[in-house]
C-alpha cells in the first residue's frame, strides 16, 4: 500500500514539475473553456436550424426564431447541402416571390417558417415544396468528415509522434552516422504513409458506398484519393514541423491532442460551420480539415471540385514541409 | 606498420550551458589499429566521438578525419561506420529487413546477405529484431555498420550490455577488424581496452590526460604501482589527481 501511494506521489510530482504538462493540464481546458464559452454564450450553435437562402442578394437576410439563414450561389449547391443534411430548408427568391423545399422530416419546421415569413407584410407567402431525400443524407455529410478525420489522425499523428519516437530512441542519430539524405528519409516516411492512407481512403469510400449509398464512381474515387493526399501532405506538415521543436514523446502527444481540437471541431468534420458566428466560419474555412472536407464533400454531392481548396491544401503542405525541412536536425 | 593520422582534434572545444564537455583537446588518432577513448563518466568521451562522427561541431578549434576538415554539413559518410552504444530495435522488423535497409543506405550488392553472415544470423533473418538476443543483437549492428568496408569505425561502449562471453567474442572481432581498419571504441571497461587496443586516450572533465600507445603509457608508470593491467595503471596514474578532487564535502572520498 505504502509503494502504491509513494508511486503515485511520484506520478503526481511528475505532472506538476513538468510545466508542459501541467499547461496541458490546467491551462489548454481553462484556455478552451474561455474560448467556446465566448464563442457560444447565447447557445449552442447547433440548437438553430441553417436555411439556405438562393436568389434576393439584394434584400437582407430573413430573420426568424431558431433559425439561421446563410446564402448560397446557387440552387444545385443548396440542394446539395440539404440532401446532405447540412441545412434543413431552402428558401429560393425569384421574381419576388418565395419557395421553401425541405425534406420530408422538416415538414412540419417547413410549415412554422413559411408562416413566420407570412407575417411580414412586405413579403409574399412562401410555396413550401416538400421533396424526398436521401435515407443516408446525414451519412452523405459525416463520410467526408470521417475520411478526413482518419487522414488527419495518420498524417498528424503518423509523421508527428513516429519522429519524435525515433530521435528519442536514437535512430535519427542512427542515421544522420550513414549516408542516407534527409530527403530520402523524409520521402520514405511520406511514401509509407501515403500507401498506406491511399488504400485506407478506397476502402472507406467502396464501404460508404456500397453500405450507406454514397455516391461514387471512378472520377470521383480519383479526385477524392487526390484530395485525400494532398490532405495527408498537410497534416504531415504540420506533426513533423512539430516533431522538429518538440522532443519529449510525452510532449509531443499533448500537442497533438491540443492541435487537434480545433482542426476537428472548427471544421465541417461532424457539424456545419454555418451555424457559427462570424468571424469563425470564416477563420474555419482556412483550415486544412475544412479545406480537405470540403473538397471531398463537394466530389460527393456535387460533382464538382472548388480550386481554392485544392490550392489551400497546397499551400498547407508546402508551408509545412518547407518549415520542417528548415528546422529538421538529425541530432541535437 | 605504416600509421598515419586518420583522426585529428586541434585545440577542440565544446560546451553545454554552463558545461565545458570538452575543453581545449588536441589529439591525433592513428589507424590502421584500435584506439580506447577511456574516462570515468562525463569525461566528454560522447562529445568526443560525436565531433569525430560528425554529429556536432565544435565551438573552438576543428576536426579532420581521413585527411579532410569535418563538421556536421560535411563528412564522409561512406568511409566510416558507426555502432552506437544503444541502437534502435525497431518494431515488427526482422533481422534480415534491418540488414536490408543498411545494406540499401551504403549501396552493397548483396549486402544483406553479407551482413547475415558477418553476424552469424543466416538462420535467424525471419525473427523479428526485438527477439535477438544482446549477443546476437551486437553482431547485427556491428556487421550493418560495417557492411561498407569503411576505413573508420566508431564503437560507443560496444560491449556495455553483453555477457563475458559475447564480450570476448566482439573483442576478438573489433581485433580483427583493426588489422586493416581503424577501429575507436569508446569503453569504461579497461581490462577491455587493455585486451582489445593498441592506443589509449584518457579524458577527465573533458581535457586531454593522456594519450598514446599502450605500451609507452605503461611505460611510464612507477613499478611499484604496476599491477600487470596496462590501462587500469595508466588510468589510475593519469588521473589520479583528478579522482582526488571527486570528494565530498566533508573530505570523504568518492572514488578510490
Amino acid at each position: 500500500m505504502k509503494a502504491m501511494l509513494v508511486l503515485a506521489k511520484l506520478r503526481a510530482f511528475d505532472l506538476v514539475r513538468t510545466p508542459s504538462s501541467l499547461a496541458f493540464m490546467l491551462v489548454l481546458p481553462l484556455a478552451l473553456l474561455a474560448v467556446l464559452g465566448a464563442v457560444f454564450a447565447n447557445g449552442h450553435p447547433f440548437e438553430e436550424r441553417v436555411v439556405i437562402v438562393v436568389g434576393g442578394e439584394d434584400e437582407a437576410l430573413p430573420t426568424g426564431p431558431g433559425a439561421h439563414f446563410v446564402r448560397a450561389a446557387t440552387l444545385d449547391e443548396a440542394e446539395a447541402r440539404l440532401s446532405s443534411r447540412m441545412a434543413s430548408a431552402i428558401l429560393v427568391r425569384r421574381d419576388g416571390a418565395w419557395r421553401l423545399i425541405a425534406g420530408e422530416r422538416e415538414a412540419l419546421f417547413a410549415g412554422g417558417l413559411a408562416d413566420t415569413l407570412d407575417d411580414d407584410p412586405d413579403a409574399d407567402a412562401p410555396r413550401i415544396e416538400i421533396t424526398p431525400l436521401p435515407r443516408w443524407g446525414y451519412v452523405h455529410f459525416l463520410f467526408p468528415g470521417l475520411l478526413c478525420f482518419a487522414v488527419l489522425t495518420a498524417g498528424l499523428f503518423g509523421m508527428g509522434h513516429t519522429m519524435v519516437r525515433y530521435r528519442q530512441s536514437l535512430f535519427l542519430k542512427k542515421l544522420a552516422t550513414t549516408p542516407l539524405p534527409k530527403w530520402a528519409f523524409v520521402a520514405a516516411q511520406i511514401l509509407s504513409r501515403a500507401a498506406l492512407v491511399m488504400l485506407q481512403v478506397a476502402v472507406l469510400a467502396c464501404a460508404a458506398w456500397l453500405v450507406f449509398g454514397v455516391p461514387l464512381d471512378a472520377t470521383r474515387l480519383v479526385a477524392i484519393l487526390g484530395i485525400s493526399l494532398l490532405g495527408l501532405l498537410a497534416f504531415m506538415g504540420m506533426g513533423f514541423a512539430l516533431a522538429c521543436v518538440i522532443e519529449s514523446e510525452a510532449l509531443m502527444v499533448d500537442a497533438i491532442s491540443a492541435l487537434n481540437v480545433p482542426l476537428v471541431f472548427a471544421s465541417e468534420m461532424f457539424f456545419s460551420l454555418d451555424s457559427l458566428p462570424e468571424p469563425l466560419p470564416t477563420l474555419a474555412g482556412a483550415l486544412p480539415t475544412t479545406l480537405m472536407v470540403r473538397a471531398v464533400r463537394d466530389v460527393l454531392v456535387r460533382d464538382a471540385v472548388d480550386p481554392l481548396q485544392i490550392v489551400g491544401l497546397v499551400a498547407w503542405a508546402l508551408a509545412t514541409f518547407g518549415l520542417s525541412l528548415a528546422l529538421f536536425r538529425w541530432h541535437r | 606498420m605504416d600509421r598515419s593520422v586518420v583522426v585529428a582534434f586541434e585545440g577542440v572545444s565544446k560546451r553545454f550551458g554552463p558545461l565545458q564537455a570538452l575543453d581545449d583537446v588536441t589529439l591525433a588518432i592513428r589507424g590502421p589499429g584500435a584506439t580506447a577513448i577511456l574516462g570515468p563518466n562525463g569525461a566528454g568521451k560522447s562529445t568526443l566521438l560525436d565531433l569525430a562522427q560528425g554529429l556536432s561541431d565544435p565551438d573552438a578549434g576543428h576536426v579532420s578525419v581521413l585527411g579532410a576538415r569535418v563538421n556536421s554539413h560535411s563528412y564522409p559518410r561512406r568511409r566510416v561506420g558507426v555502432v552506437m552504444q544503444r541502437e534502435f530495435v525497431m518494431d515488427r522488423v526482422t533481422t534480415a529487413e534491418y540488414a536490408e535497409l543498411f545494406a540499401a543506405i551504403y549501396g552493397v550488392a548483396g549486402g544483406r546477405e553479407r551482413i547475415l553472415r558477418e553476424a552469424r544470423l543466416e538462420d535467424r533473418a525471419r525473427t523479428m529484431m526485438s527477439r535477438l538476443s544482446g549477443g546476437e543483437a551486437a553482431r547485427l549492428f556491428a556487421a550493418a555498420a560495417t557492411v561498407h568496408d569503411p576505413e573508420v569505425v566508431f564503437l560507443d561502449e560496444p560491449t556495455a550490455s553483453l555477457d563475458p562471453e559475447n564480450k570476448r567474442r566482439l573483442g576478438a572481432w573489433m581485433k580483427e577488424l583493426a588489422k586493416t581498419r581503424t577501429v575507436i571504441v569508446t569503453t569504461h571497461d579497461l581490462r577491455e581496452a587493455d585486451a582489445f587496443c593498441d592506443d589509449l586516450v584518457f579524458l577527465v572533465g573533458g581535457k586531454l590526460r593522456a594519450a598514446g600507445s599502450r605500451v609507452e603509457l605503461a611505460a611510464r608508470v612507477p613499478a611499484e604501482a604496476r599491477t600487470g593491467h596496462d590501462a587500469e595503471d595508466v588510468f589510475f596514474h593519469v588521473c589520479r589527481a583528478d579522482l582526488e578532487r571527486v570528494a565530498t564535502h566533508d573530505g570523504r572520498m568518492l572514488s578510490p
